[in-house]
């Protein structure tokens, strides 16, 4: 049972995917695959982005720039490929809300999703920009991190595979 | 009245055709949790072989880790990179087992392995050759152009073997629908040319 | 042969493109309707199935269709994974060659025998969502565009009614 099932989202599922640019998309040749192909490319560079900085906070990787250093850095990438995932994951999520109202992974994701964008910019940020944060706080914040994205990417496969 | 001419598979066909009789093959092609568990792992770990390579190149093209030396980036982020390459590697060569025809003949599977080459000999020149003299370039917030050029080869190449990758789940050109010589040339369909008898 | 245009709309050409057989036709994967099917070619597809590929990432039903004229056509109609479908209680013992089932979808853009299955409806009147992308997929089978299927519908229900009287007369 998912939400949307159990708070009757139903409706508001399904004129979102009715909407011209769900219909456009979903009914296009090559749109979705394109989209597809533009979201695993931003997978690949925000999986990047957000691992150099929990990679250091853990004590790997680049371990000789300061963990305010790394994250400055990879800043900039990492809220451009969250737009560009932001964007094309809306479009997908149109193109086949309804089959989505009904798919546990689709929620796991949205929820890790919204967990993930708040903890980074409200905790795991804060964190990695003080230097002298103690190291326990430091791997912890991480390892939770990477929990979190790391659900948003595997959820977010799962949707397909759980239909 | 149609008749067949005789057909005489290709190595390449002979071998996905021994790999497609694995019990094994069949057996990951059909299971309820193996098959999805290998394409997530394949699929997830793209953070860390381009993810991370990624963060190089972009120091290597100057607009990222500008203070910090090249050697710095390449010595501690490219291990775990390789380390996510091999289980791409293994992963992508278990989905290749579990659906050997259709992917031998997939157009999009073959230019990948193309890019997958092409990305390998750059990812060669680079340590190679261009290294060579990196300790001149070592700490240079914007390296050569020579540099800067495989790094963006390096980009374009692996985005291209990410999203080849992902075509290869669309049917647009498989060889059981009917192609243009040219497709069916670069798939290498296996066809049994079918004449109008007299 | 001529063909009417029977419960399957579709056109003969693409079956004629048969000039160079090929083969090796092993499933084929896909995760976009539109880069595949015809939204606007809905079809209901009814009989026997002759045939089950339980792969990944999508399992295929072979069904054998008798269209108005009397012709059997083999239609594939392409479903979830094996695990999606397991879910919906679509399983090998569930569905034994032979079944005789009635399943709606979409036709290929290619127009050749093919479908995006949508739901598929077992003798005894039960209907699974087949877990196809693009289509929706309500567990309960209340979709809410069901209302402007009621052509289908009707199809269906006269399906049934025409098996029906078959297994009186004999």
């Amino acid at each position: 049972m998912t939400w949307c099932e159990m708070f009757g989202w139903l409706p508001l599922y399904d004129s979102l995917e009715q909407t011209w640019l769900g219909s456009t998309v979903r009914e296009s040749l090559w749109l979705m695959p394109a989209i597809w192909a533009v979201h695993l490319v931003g997978l690949a560079a925000i999986g990047g982005s957000i691992l150099v900085v929990d990679m250091r906070l853990l004590g790997a990787g680049l371990v000789r720039l300061s963990p305010a250093q790394v994250a400055a850095n990879a800043k900039p990438w990492f809220l451009a490929s969250l737009a560009l995932m932001l964007v094309t994951g809306v479009l997908l999520f149109l193109t086949e809300a309804v089959k989505c109202c009904f798919n546990n992974s689709f929620e796991v994701k949205i929820t890790a999703l919204i967990l993930g964008i708040a903890f980074t910019f409200a905790v795991r940020n804060r964190v990695a920009a003080r230097d002298d944060a103690p190291a326990w706080l430091m791997k912890g914040v991480a390892a939770l991190s990477l929990a979190t994205w790391f659900t948003v990417a595997a959820a977010g496969r799962w949707i397909g595979f759980s239909g | 009245m149609y008749r067949q001419t005789p057909y005489a598979p290709s190595p390449l066909r002979s071998f996905a055709e021994w790999l497609d009789t694995h019990a094994w093959s069949t057996a990951l092609h059909e299971s309820l949790w193996m098959y999805p568990l290998v394409n997530s792992t394949h699929v997830l770990t793209v953070t860390l072989f381009v993810g991370l390579l990624l963060m190089v190149d972009l120091r290597l093209l100057g607009v990222a880790f500008k203070e910090t030396p090249v050697s710095e980036l390449t010595s501690r982020l490219l291990p775990w990179s390789v380390a996510g390459f091999v289980v791409m590697c293994a992963s992508g060569l278990l989905l290749f087992y579990a659906i050997p025809l259709r992917t031998t003949h997939s157009v999009w599977f073959r230019v990948k392995v193309v890019l997958l080459c092409v990305g390998a000999i750059n990812a060669w020149f680079f340590h190679r050759r261009v290294s060579k003299d990196r300790d001149r370039w070592d700490s240079q917030p914007k390296p050569p152009v020579g540099v800067r050029f495989t790094a963006a080869i390096s980009l374009l190449t692996w985005t291209g073997v990410i999203v080849m990758g992902r075509m290869i789940a669309y049917n647009w050109f498989d060889c059981d629908r009917a192609q243009s010589a040219f497709i069916v040339w670069a798939a290498g369909c296996a066809t049994q040319v079918a004449e109008l008898s007299p | 042969m001529k063909r009417k245009q029977a419960t399957i709309q579709r056109s003969a050409a693409a079956a004629a493109i048969a000039a160079s057989v090929l083969f090796g036709v092993q499933a084929s994967a896909h995760h976009a309707f539109g880069a595949e099917f015809d939204p606007n070619r809905p079809i209901l597809v009814r009989g026997p199935v002759v045939k089950i590929e339980w792969t990944n990432p999508h399992a295929w039903f072979h069904v054998e269709h008798t269209t108005e004229d009397g012709n059997k056509e083999v239609w594939m109609m392409e479903a979830g994974t094996p695990n999606t479908l397991l879910r919906r209680g679509i399983h090998r013992n569930s569905v034994p060659i032979g079944t005789e089932v009635i399943i709606d979808g979409y036709q290929s853009k290619d127009l050749s025998n093919r479908g995006n299955g949508r739901q598929m409806t077992l003798a005894d009147g039960e209907t699974l969502f087949m877990g196809s992308s693009g289509t929706g997929a309500p567990r309960d089978g209340a979709d809410p565009r069901e209302a402007a299927r009621t052509e289908d519908v009707e199809t269906l229900k006269k399906a049934k009614e025409v098996d029906q009287a078959d297994e009186e007369e004999s």
